[in-house]
């Protein structure tokens, strides 16, 4: 009888335990002096029952390199310079390629790379016939690892830092594979609200400085051979000295045929940048070009703030650099007085106002065309700085609150119509002991939630259809054992010896049946993707529940009716 | 109550009509697909972009594919989705799709119920995983059954899952079901509440093995089979209540999951006795 007693003792433990669990999820029906005892922890829904969206991004890992690799190859200039060696050439991009005008300064050109550049390595070099000698270079394996784990994490922060600035509820945001990242937004629901926060996140925000340079008359040259839709245009600058001078530019409504057409046509040490305008008159957008001189003079790392104006039409963003950077500018404005300063983000030139005199204290602004939620983004991804390289999106789940609350509504109601279902059924088929079976089935079902609260998990739309299925299944084990009692009176057993056989008989096969199907849901816990997983969860939590309930609960109650109360006959 | 009378079905002797019958449905399946040109698949595991949008009154879907054309979106397939809702799928994955359907819906009354936009990296990493799920679970079972049993049981019991499945994709083909995540997800629920069914059996002819030893193994499956007849007939229809209820009843989103289980319970209870049972039968004796 002392062990009875312990039984009874188990499943009050746990019945009580899962119900604390199980309440904080229910919290707002609570009043808030019993919410502060309460275990914080509560069951979370998934997008596809609240709304919102699942974005997947991927980080353009070959940028990240591409840009490490520019970085050493500038460095590697110095160096050769201070050794006396002049290369040819040096390109680099994926792979670093050096040329030497002298196949015998390749000897000090390895010295150098190996005493001084540990993260490259020579995959292949070799002489030109001419006398020359040409290096192939590349990251090393363990540094490109690093490089990668270095750009996630720093992507990962970065896009954190823009969402808490941006203000939603309940983020998730979580790196996935080597280079993908999966940003969750439960309390975006407009179509507005969407596109913005798609922008906010996938944007580079790398902000740089470069000179524009007016002397060069390239764009007027090409001026004969401009295919459709393309014009040339000219507007009127004031050069180094103030005078008035007149220069051209290139105009289109298609990025694209610009980018084309211009191709090749730019001499070493320039870039175009495109940047837009509108038409003074119709106000149509589209957009120009700039000749930049390639180096970069200033980037916006050395930013430590930047916030949107309204103080005059259109908005701007206003921006702060620290001291070293507040020298730098200082510096740069000194050197290029009377030319123009593109400022340059993510590639595209927002403005280039003349440098019309020296500027310290280390603030500038950013002007361009801006909406007042524009100019807002803008300051939120500069101040929460540059993605390490380009993000691209890959994927997208979205689901508006109106699916949702459908699912949601309708999915519940299901599984509630068809779990009454079952227990109306077993009522009607065992009668008395459908009871004890349907008091296992809630039992099984107050479990499952409990242990979903207490590990926070996501109830998805298949997690709840999974509740609905372990109902089906569970009753299977009551079945099992129901039979076998009947088998074990039907030979002539009292009720308590059938009980006991059919438990024990039937044990057996409930825990090999329950854990083969274990193997599969837990196969589509740990490969299935979203809300798949929630499926495998709730499928799992309930098979293994499903042990507890349907025999330790179920033949707890037999042994209390038969040993305590002495019941003379049972009703299955 | 009992509804079900003690039985002497000698269920070994119809094995091979019903096993002919399987074959002819598991065939119609795969000529329905040859015809069909595969199997139709989500968007999830094809790549592109699917928008669900819920009108307030009818449309005229020839009206609403010449709409979409003109804006850009010509290769968009269109299809019903609950009652005035449609859903409209691109085969390209496409950052914003919503800005083009705002174009091209100017004036009409609707709201996006849904986007699913999946890029080529996407689809191609959520196949592998569904694959993969499908291979592991199947594994899992072949070994922990062939280690509870013998190794032929859990091969027996494989052939059975395979054979659920196959007629389950036919059903689908039929039924012209696409093949999504969550219809991923009813198959290895099926596959987990096939095998069940299996082992309940495979328990009790283990059991009889050792009861009975004066029988042969023909009359052993037989008689298990008999023995549990109740227990089949009550759990499937228990878990069919469930089902249908979620069939009719859950919306949209779980409908097809839910038309995919009712055909594996239906599947899954068969192919215990007349697929399992049977090969086993053969394995053992040769």
């Amino acid at each position: 009888m002392k062990e009875f007693k312990w039984r009874g003792v188990i499943i009050i433990i746990v019945t009580a335990v899962s119900l604390i669990l199980l309440l904080p999820t229910f919290s707002s029906y609570l009043p808030s002096g019993v919410k502060k005892l309460l275990p914080k922890r509560q069951i979370k829904l998934g997008l596809d029952l609240k709304g919102g969206i699942h974005l997947i991004f991927n980080i353009d890992m070959d940028k990240a390199m591409e840009s490490r690799i520019n970085i050493l190859a500038q460095e590697i200039k110095e160096k050769l310079a201070e050794e006396g060696i002049t290369e040819e050439d040096i390109k680099s991009g994926q792979v670093l390629k050096v040329i030497l005008p002298d196949a015998s300064t390749q000897g000090i050109f390895r010295d150098v790379i190996n005493s001084q550049f540990p993260d490259l390595e020579v995959i292949s070099s070799g002489e030109g016939g001419d006398g020359k000698y040409s290096f192939e270079l590349t990251l090393k394996e363990t540094e490109k690892k690093i490089l990668k784990e270095r750009a996630a994490s720093l992507a990962l922060e970065t896009i954190r830092n823009r969402i808490d600035q941006f203000g939603v509820t309940e983020p998730l945001i979580a790196r996935q594979g080597e280079s993908e990242i999966v940003v969750q937004l439960p309390g975006i629901k407009t179509d507005a609200e969407k596109e913005q926060a798609k922008r906010l996140i996938g944007r580079t925000a790398l902000l740089e400085f470069k000179v524009v340079d007016d002397s060069l008359d390239l764009i007027a040259k090409l001026a004969d051979k401009l295919p459709e839709n393309i014009y040339l245009t000219y507007e009127t600058i004031e050069d180094k000295s103030g005078a008035r001078k007149s220069v051209s530019y290139l105009r289109s409504s298609s990025i694209s045929k610009l980018q084309e057409f211009l191709n090749g046509k730019i001499p070493d040490g320039y870039q175009i940048f495109l940047g837009e305008t509108f038409e003074k008159d119709t106000r149509v957008r589209s957009f120009r070009t700039y000749l930049i001189k390639k180096d970069t003079l200033l980037t916006g790392e050395m930013l430590t703030d930047a916030r949107a104006r309204f103080d005059r039409f259109p908005p701007y963003v206003g921006i702060k650099f620290n001291s070293a950077g507040a020298d730098r500018f200082f510096q740069i404005t000194k050197a290029h007085v009377g030319e123009r300063l593109a400022i340059v983000l993510d590639d595209k030139v927002y403005s280039a106002p003349r440098i019309k005199e020296v500027i310290s204290g280390g603030s500038a602004v950013i002007e361009g065309s801006f909406t007042d939620e524009e100019a807002k983004l803008l300051a939120i991804v500069l101040r929460s700085g540059a993605l390490p390289a380009p993000l691209k999106m890959i994927g997208e789940i979205s689901v508006g609150p109106t699916l949702g609350k459908d699912s949601i509504d309708k999915g519940l109601f299901a599984s509630l119509v068809g779990g009454l279902a079952v227990i109306a059924f077993m009522l009607f088929y065992y009668s008395f002991s459908g009871i004890i079976a349907s008091i296992a089935l809630v039992l099984n079902v107050l479990i499952i939630l409990a242990i979903m609260g207490a590990l926070e998990g996501t109830l998805t739309l298949p997690g709840i259809a999974g509740i609905a299925l372990t109902i089906g299944m569970a009753v299977d084990a009551n079945v099992l054992i129901f039979e076998r009692i009947k088998e074990e009176l039907k030979v002539g057993k009292t009720p308590r010896a059938a009980v006991d056989a059919g438990f024990d008989k039937a044990f057996n096969t409930i825990f090999d049946s329950n854990l083969t199907t274990i193997v599969a849901a837990l196969a589509l816990f740990l490969f299935g993707s979203g809300p798949i997983k929630g499926f495998g969860i709730t499928l799992t939590l309930g098979l293994i529940a499903n042990i507890f309930t349907s025999v330790f609960v179920c033949k707890t109650i037999y042994d209390y009716l038969l040993q305590k109360r002495k019941i003379k006959t049972i009703s299955i | 109550m009992r509804l079900f009378p003690e039985t002497k079905i000698d269920f070994m002797k119809y094995r091979n009509y019903l096993i002919t019958i399987s074959l002819i449905v598991i065939a119609a399946g795969m000529i329905s697909l040859w015809v069909k040109g595969g199997p139709k698949i989500g968007v999830e595991f094809t790549g592109g972009t699917l928008l669900t949008v819920q009108f307030n009154e009818p449309q005229n879907f020839n009206e609403l594919r010449n709409i979409l054309a003109s804006s850009g979106l010509d290769n968009a397939v269109i299809q019903e989705y609950g009652t005035n809702g449609v859903a409209i799928r691109i085969p390209e994955f496409e950052a914003e799709p919503e800005g083009n359907l705002r174009e091209a819906l100017k004036g009409k009354n609707y709201e996006v119920l849904g986007v699913e936009g999946i890029g080529p990296q996407v689809s191609r990493s959520l196949q592998k995983k569904a694959w993969l799920a499908i291979l592991i679970a199947n594994a899992g079972i072949l070994a922990y059954v062939g280690y509870r049993f013998k190794p032929v049981w859990g091969l027996a019991g494989v052939i059975a899952l395979v054979h659920d499945v196959l007629v389950t994709v036919g059903f689908c083909s039929f039924f012209d079901k696409e093949i999504t995540l969550s219809v991923i997800a009813a198959f290895l629920t099926l596959i987990g509440f096939s095998i069940n069914d299996t082992i309940v059996i495979y328990d009790r002819m283990r059991e009889n093995l050792k009861l009975k030893k004066g029988l042969d193994f023909r009359e052993i499956v037989n008689l298990s089979i008999n023995q549990n007849l109740a227990r089949t007939a009550l759990t499937s229809f228990t878990v069919f209540l469930v089902v249908v209820a979620l069939f009719f009843l859950g919306g949209q989103v779980i409908h097809d999951f839910s038309f995919v289980f009712i055909i594996g319970i239906i599947t899954g209870t068969y192919s215990t006795v007349f697929i399992a049972a049977p090969i086993i039968v053969s394995m053992e004796k040769g």
